[in-house]
């Protein structure tokens, strides 16, 4: 069963949908974080699908969009890294208590996974992980989005901006508009200086670490913080399928599904 | 202010579709906008672009109903085509018999950005319900910018107007002749077989229109674009003025009802506006066109 809701706390209006399956024996559910900015819009039927998958099998799901984002409350600029950790607090007591769930895992893809792998450092109650293609270098992603809005002046005629005025913009009015998403300086400076890694993850946490050929030229990038998280005692699972960048705009109106990385997470998820 | 948007389904041949519904601010009930999905994207739009309208509409008294076609966002069913004709505006009119039917909504205008436009104004020419129409990006042939043209094969008589072809053709040839626009097309990836084929492709589409309109799908479109706006009921065409193909396409098309006086139609430029308004002072601007068109909806009463 598939219940669209809105969850009311604090002022917010967080939209979610909850997948419970028949079999409500089961004890185990996955709370999805979707990814930054339209990377969400362009992975939003690949979480449906999944979570169909998941609950077909006897997994409870929780979809659910943060403050800002997608259908919930709020202009996305409003949206912070802390705000994202208490939507996510307050959906996993939701979905803790509304459900009966005694496992919980978190499924992130991208920025999504960043905050999945940030919130097992802080509440030891998450099960395991399941990363899509986790953003390694903060600072890196913050430079795409400023080359993003470089390339989209690049398509106009008449006008010339350069990554300076970008910057200059962005520190003088707080915010820098790419591509009809506000990025705000506070973000830019907070993915600037995120770490993927977190020392205090739960050592019983296990991860699972799905990434794509489009990813393969920074696979040793990966391998490292998998190790990192080995080292500390979680076990984890890296795995490389050939599925093509299913969050790129091209892929996303070819209406692609990685279907091998959908099937890895599912035996991934089942078997462990 | 309370929150009142709230999720909904229904029915449509065969399939549970989803959608948000937001009333009127001040819960009146005579003024229903349906936004249609821009093609892939699910009820939410590019760059939460349906999400701010919307909730614009319903603070100025229009009750808005965002719906997922089958295969999209939480809706049941698959996505078996992905141009922009693939969604069948049967499922609009389901849309439609649900705010009549549920929300009791008396008037009904719809609106859609690309695809969606393509699809509504489909719909709206044989549902005569339909009061008023909204169209941002109207694709005549022209297979916009965020959607792969089909492989020759598949579409041999080609994915743009002779109009299309021709300016496109002048486009790549100023860019030709400057060296950064090559540098960014190989570091970007880019290599010769793919001029080889945009050159192919591009010529092959000056073949005459005529050969176009007439594949199946065209022609349904056209023929529906020509008994709406034939029919003397509103209809907005709004584009970005960097979406220029779009553009002279839609001029091109609609010479054919210079001479009819029953038209009613208006056309809309938005200054430095991209095909789907992707910076916040045009989607603002284009909201706001749209909005001060429709104010004469309340005095508008339609004749059938």
């Amino acid at each position: 069963m598939e219940s669209p809701l809105f969850i009311n706390y604090e002022n917010k209006n967080l939209f979610g949908v909850l997948h419970t399956p028949e079999n409500t024996k089961s004890k185990k559910g996955i709370i999805f974080l979707h990814p930054y900015a339209e990377e969400k819009q362009r992975v939003d039927r690949i979480f449906v699908h999944l979570a169909r998958q998941l609950c077909s099998k006897g997994y409870s799901v929780m979809r659910f969009d943060f403050h800002g984002c997608g259908d919930s409350i709020g202009n996305f600029e409003e949206s912070t890294f802390d705000s994202q950790i208490s939507d996510l607090r307050t959906v996993f007591n939701m979905f803790v208590i509304d459900t009966g769930i005694e496992e919980v895992s978190l499924f992130g893809i991208r920025l999504g996974a960043n905050i999945a792998i940030q919130y097992a450092g802080m509440d030891k109650n998450i099960d395991k992980l399941i990363l899509w293609s986790p953003i390694i270098n903060g600072a890196e992603y913050a430079e795409t989005l400023i080359r993003n809005k470089l390339f989209s002046s690049l398509m106009d005629k008449n006008i010339k901006i350069s990554k300076k005025q970008i910057l200059s913009t962005l520190d003088s009015e707080g915010c820098v508009d790419i591509d009809g998403f506000y990025l705000t300086k506070q973000h830019y400076e907070y993915l600037n200086n995120m770490e993927v890694y977190t020392k205090s993850l739960n050592s019983s946490c296990e991860a699972f670490i799905g990434i794509t050929k489009s990813e393969a030229s920074i696979i040793t990038k990966y391998e490292s913080f998998a190790k990192k998280l080995r080292i500390i005692g979680n076990k984890c699972d890296l795995v490389l399928t050939d599925d093509k960048m299913y969050w790129d705009q091209r892929t996303h109106y070819e209406w692609y599904f990685p279907d091998n990385l959908i099937k890895q997470t599912i035996d991934w998820i089942l078997h462990h | 202010m309370s929150f009142s948007e709230e999720p909904v389904h229904f029915e449509s041949n065969g399939n549970q579709l989803f959608g948000i519904f937001h009333p009127a601010s001040d819960r009146n009930k005579e003024f229903g906008i349906i936004f249609a999905n821009s093609g892939m994207q699910n009820r939410v739009g590019p760059h939460r672009l349906y999400i701010t309208f919307a909730r614009i509409l319903s603070q100025r008294g229009y009750s808005v109903l965002r719906i997922d076609f089958p295969g999209i966002g939480e809706s049941e069913g698959e996505v078996t085509e992905t141009h922009f004709d693939a969604h069948n505006p049967d499922h609009t009119v389901s849309a439609i018999n649900f705010m009549k039917d549920s929300k009791k909504i008396r008037r009904i205008a719809l609106f859609g950005l690309c695809a969606g436009a393509r699809n509504v104004i489909k719909a709206a020419s044989f549902d005569h319900r339909v009061e008023r129409v909204v169209m941002w990006s109207l694709p005549i042939i022209w297979i916009p910018p965020t959607f792969p043209a089909p492989a020759p094969k598949k579409d041999p008589r080609g994915w743009m107007s002779k109009t299309g072809a021709i300016l496109t053709i002048k486009d790549k040839f100023q860019k030709s002749i400057h060296i950064d626009a090559w540098k960014r097309y190989f570091s970007s990836g880019g290599d010769i077989v793919g001029i080889f084929i945009t050159v192919r492709s591009i010529f092959w589409n000056l073949v005459s229109n005529q050969e176009k309109w007439s594949q199946k799908r065209h022609h349904v479109f056209f023929t529906a674009f020509s008994s709406y706006i034939k029919s003397g009921r509103p209809a907005l065409f709004l584009y970005g003025d960097k979406d220029d193909i779009l553009i002279e396409e839609f001029k091109e098309k609609s010479k054919e009802f210079s001479g009819n006086t029953k038209t009613s139609y208006d056309l809309i430029i938005i200054p430095k506006g991209n095909h789907s308004f992707s910076s916040i002072d045009t989607s603002m601007k284009a909201i706001s066109e749209t909005i001060d068109w429709l104010s004469s909806w309340s005095n508008y009463k339609y004749n059938s």
